[in-house]
């Protein structure tokens, strides 16, 4: 041994290592030249910057009343479609997840149905749904529970996966049927993770729900788009500090509940 | 030796081009205590899970005294069978974020309707049962403690309730002290033993340990590469006959017999 050199690793590795991060140089360097990125402009026209950040420095109170009554409403859109979408998630995750799926087909048409869901944003959900059943707070509603369902059930899903197997074999093994594989089994393991899921899930419902207010459902979107569209600084300033307090507050309370779950 | 419980022939499990079990021959009867031995990867896991279906044989015949041949069963009667044999496994497999006696009335869930078991509404007889078999392990203060603040013997002795819990006539236990300590291995297996005796119930053990499977057996089984190869009473199994079941060579049972034993490295067999 004295005097040898000793490899940590395979030179095979090392040249698997170098290969992998050269294809991600390439493929960073073709995205930058794709853009057409155009740093001088944007360097040149840094300076109005400036004055632009200058008109936000208002504030108009008057509109802090109207502001939270409808930071309100997207809570409660939010709300109604997460504990919708939470019920709806746990059911189709169990039908979803390989362990507990009783039939594959289901499995995989649910699988593909979530993967659809997701794929789509829910930018483009709203404008079908609003074509649907018009503007107002259940095409909100039904747009924001599409993208819950489509996160939930493929969390839930992989927590299920992750987690169920020993269980699974404990009730299978006591002659259980499903509904007690899954309810008696599983649920009560995985039931912590599934809370975890929905706290993250609530703090982006509620930035959903805002932005899908600008495209014309209720809620505090449909007010700071007023705003924005009449260049009143004052008021864009107060509705984002209403909707800025609001998330900080939500994302403190996710938080503990999320500590007190996984105690 | 009580009446005959099961007998099965000729069982045979295939994965792919692998040969977990390769034509196993056996009965058992009511109130024996049966240990199998074997080397990781023998079958005997195979062997009894096959038993109660968790795994499916690809061959063979698997029947109970009762006439029902269990390699046939499929859906609810197949469960109402299942829900007849305890299982006790080597990691508990209990539901750690449930209390003790939660998981005990578990072993309830094949036998009591669903929408019952669901409101935890168990029969009062069956939650005074479950409470009485805590006590007799020795787990009466740890009745509403969740499962996963436990230790492993603990946990494995809420394990064996939660199988008796079945009513079982036959309790399968795979590995059941192999996560263990020295000093929780011995008290489960004394409460297992104990346990079975006391109610007549035949117990079909896999263990590695050989000086656990001499002391507590009735009898013991060899298993060496999907077959039996041994079959006999506890003092049947010389050191010469340990050492072949978990040695790699193909020889039969009677040409390892026929070998001298060197005096050195006998107990390293026993232990192997």
């Amino acid at each position: 041994m004295s005097g040898k050199h000793v490899k940590l690793s395979p030179a095979s590795w090392k040249l698997k290592t170098a290969g992998i991060l050269v294809a991600i140089a390439a493929v960073f360097m073709i995205s930058f030249y794709m853009l057409d990125l155009n740093l001088v402009r944007f360097v040149e026209r840094l300076g109005n910057a400036g004055r632009v950040l200058a008109l936000f420095v208002a504030f108009d109170a008057t509109v802090l009343p109207d502001a939270i009554l409808e930071m309100l409403t997207s809570l409660a859109i939010a709300v109604a479609a997460l504990a919708v979408g939470f019920i709806i998630s746990i059911a189709l995750a169990f039908l979803a997840a390989a362990n507990t799926a009783p039939s594959k087909i289901i499995a995989s048409i649910i699988k593909s149905m979530v993967a659809i869901i997701r794929a789509v944003p829910s930018l483009v959900w709203i404008l079908m749904i609003v074509a649907s059943i018009g503007f107002g707070n259940t095409a909100g509603m039904v747009a924001l529970l599409l993208s819950t369902c489509g996160y939930l059930v493929k969390a839930f899903a992989s927590s299920i996966e992750e987690k169920g197997s020993d269980s699974i074999e404990a009730m299978r093994a006591v002659g259980a049927n499903w509904f007690g594989i899954v309810l008696k089994g599983v649920l009560p393991g995985v039931i912590g993770s599934f809370l975890s899921w929905t706290s993250i899930r609530f703090e982006s419902n509620i930035t959903e729900s805002v932005t899908l207010g600008m495209v014309g459902v209720g809620g505090i979107g449909t007010l700071l788009m007023r705003a924005i569209s009449q260049f009143n600084y004052g008021r864009i300033v107060a509705i984002l500090a209403v909707i800025v307090s609001f998330m900080l507050f939500v994302e403190l309370v996710a938080t503990a509940l999320r500590r007190r779950i996984n105690k | 030796m009580g009446k005959a419980l099961l007998s099965i022939k000729n069982l045979r499990k295939s994965y792919d081009k692998f040969e977990a079990l390769r034509g196993i021959d056996i009965e058992f009867n009511e109130g024996e205590f049966v240990v199998m031995i074997g080397s990781s990867g023998a079958g005997k896991s195979t062997f009894i899970r096959c038993i109660n279906r968790m795994i499916d044989p690809s061959d063979g015949e698997i029947v109970f005294s009762d006439g029902v041949h269990m390699e046939k069963l499929r859906g609810a009667a197949l469960r109402r069978k299942r829900a007849q044999i305890g299982m006790i496994f080597q990691h508990y497999n209990l539901i750690g974020r449930v209390n003790v006696i939660k998981n005990v009335m578990h072993g309830q869930l094949g036998q009591v309707p669903f929408w019952r078991s669901l409101l935890g509404l168990y029969p009062e007889a069956e939650k005074r049962r479950a409470v009485e078999l805590l006590e007799e392990v020795g787990l009466s203060e740890q009745i509403f403690k969740r499962a996963d603040a436990l230790s492993g013997g603990q946990m494995q002795r809420v394990g064996i309730c939660r199988a008796v819990m079945q009513n079982p006539k036959l309790l399968l236990a795979d590995e059941p002290i192999a996560s263990l300590d020295p000093k929780s291995s011995e008290i489960v297996m004394d409460c297992l033993k104990r346990i079975t005796k006391q109610r007549g119930l035949c117990c079909i053990v896999n263990l590695h340990q050989v000086d656990f499977a001499k002391k507590y057996a009735d009898r013991i089984i060899g298993v060496k590469a999907g077959k039996i190869v041994l079959d006999g009473s506890p003092d049947a199994l010389t050191d010469e006959i340990v050492r072949y079941i978990y040695s790699g060579e193909q020889t039969t049972v009677e040409e390892a017999q026929e070998k001298p034993v060197p005096s050195s490295g006998r107990r390293s067999a026993a232990h192997a």
